[in-house]
């Protein structure tokens, strides 16, 4: 008769069957498993960390459209207008200043280059003709002399080109009357720089006076 | 079962990575752009926040007054009406009047005699006036009531100018003037 008390609890052949079962982990069934589960949790973890990442990127950019918005409602529109407004007119205004013309100082030099046997009886001013000022006028001398010599001093002045006289004829009084044309760069007389006389190109010719004398 | 469960486990890691975490990627790469883009954005943003900061500085230092007669001096509108007004007031100071003035808007690119139009120039924004009038005065007087107009705040210039004989001392003066406004 086989006892019926058992020293252990743990029944043989379970034990046996448990003992072929871990001797079976060491084999490449079980190591495939280890390694596979280690795949899996790593795959897994990756997901996650992803996941959070994607989440803490996400939510930066949202602080960044928060930031943006509050940067875009610090720029006044109003102001952005008035400002940019003035800033054009203040390049405007430079632009026109810069060519801002005087005219009134070409009778200055007029009064100044203009002998006293000369007198005027006609002028014409008119701006930007191909880029230059076209004076033209007529008027009487007392002598063709005169004329000639009025001629020089417009000439020698320095503020007026291709001066020509003509129609010269005399009047009935006894005078000279003549016409005249010239031009003038319009630079000369700038509000801004001021008429400033420039050295006449055609210093070399013998004075209109010796001219006359040689015909 | 066992026997399969690594390649279960495989087949699951595959399907994680397939359908989650390459998909996950692709979104996270986009993200990044639009972080970096954003960045950019904000540099700028801030680069523009100290540009106004500038301009704010530049703009008050610029009075009142002076922002007033920088509006007198290239107003916002033709203003002709004013225009003539001023020019006048001129005038007058010297007891002499303008006449014949013309406000008629021909071209004078289309009829060469019109006294008065208005061109715009688009590369600056400034738009021109022109205006004829008429002075009988004598020399003295004119060329006074001339150099007060190239000083007047409305900047004007005087664009031709004939001077024809009057009764004796007077002369007539026929002025031709452009002024400009903004746009």
């Amino acid at each position: 008769m086989e006892p019926k008390f058992t020293t252990s609890f743990i029944p043989k052949k379970q034990v046996a069957v448990a003992a072929k079962g871990v001797a079976g982990f060491g084999s490449g069934f079980s190591f495939l498993t280890l390694l596979s589960g280690v795949i899996i949790v790593a795959v897994a973890l990756f997901a996650v960390g992803l996941f959070l990442y994607r989440l803490t990127i996400e939510q930066r950019i949202e602080e960044q459209y928060v930031t943006l918005e509050r940067v875009k409602q610090s720029f006044d529109p109003n102001f952005l207008s008035q400002a940019t407004r003035l800033n054009k007119r203040i390049v405007s205004a430079g632009k026109i200043l810069d060519n801002h013309l005087a005219p009134s100082a070409i009778f200055d030099l007029l009064e100044e280059f203009t002998l006293q046997t000369i007198s005027f009886k006609t002028f014409e001013f008119s701006d930007n003709v191909d880029g230059k000022i076209v004076v033209k006028g007529a008027g009487e001398g007392d002598s063709f002399a005169s004329v000639v010599l009025q001629s020089d001093e417009f000439g020698k002045s320095g503020f007026m080109r291709d001066v020509l006289f003509s129609d010269l004829q005399p009047n009935t009084v006894g005078n000279v009357n003549f016409a005249f044309e010239s031009t003038l760069d319009p630079r000369l007389i700038l509000y801004s720089a001021g008429l400033v006389p420039v050295s006449s190109g055609s210093t070399d010719e013998p004075p209109a006076v010796e001219q006359l004398d040689t015909l | 079962m066992k026997k399969y469960l690594p390649l279960i486990l495989i087949l699951g890691a595959l399907a994680i990575f397939f359908l989650f975490i390459d998909p996950q990627y692709e979104e996270v790469q986009k993200l990044n752009r639009q972080k970096k883009d954003n960045d950019t954005m904000l540099q700028l943003a801030q680069d523009l926040q100290r540009q106004r900061d500038l301009l704010q500085g530049s703009y008050n230092s610029i009075g009142i007054d002076e922002r007033r007669e920088l509006e007198k001096l290239l107003p916002d509108t033709v203003d002709n009406v004013r225009l003539v007004l001023d020019i006048n007031n001129i005038a007058e100071q010297y007891g002499i009047s303008i006449q014949n003035i013309d406000i008629s808007k021909d071209n004078p690119n289309q009829d060469g005699n019109a006294k008065v139009a208005t061109s715009v120039d688009r590369t600056t924004d400034i738009g021109t006036i022109r205006l004829g009038f008429t002075i009988t005065s004598t020399y003295e007087v004119f060329i006074n009531f001339m150099k007060d107009l190239e000083e007047t705040l409305r900047v004007v210039d005087i664009r031709s100018l004939s001077i024809r004989p009057g009764q004796s001392p007077f002369m007539n003066y026929e002025v031709v003037i452009d002024t400009y406004w903004l746009r």
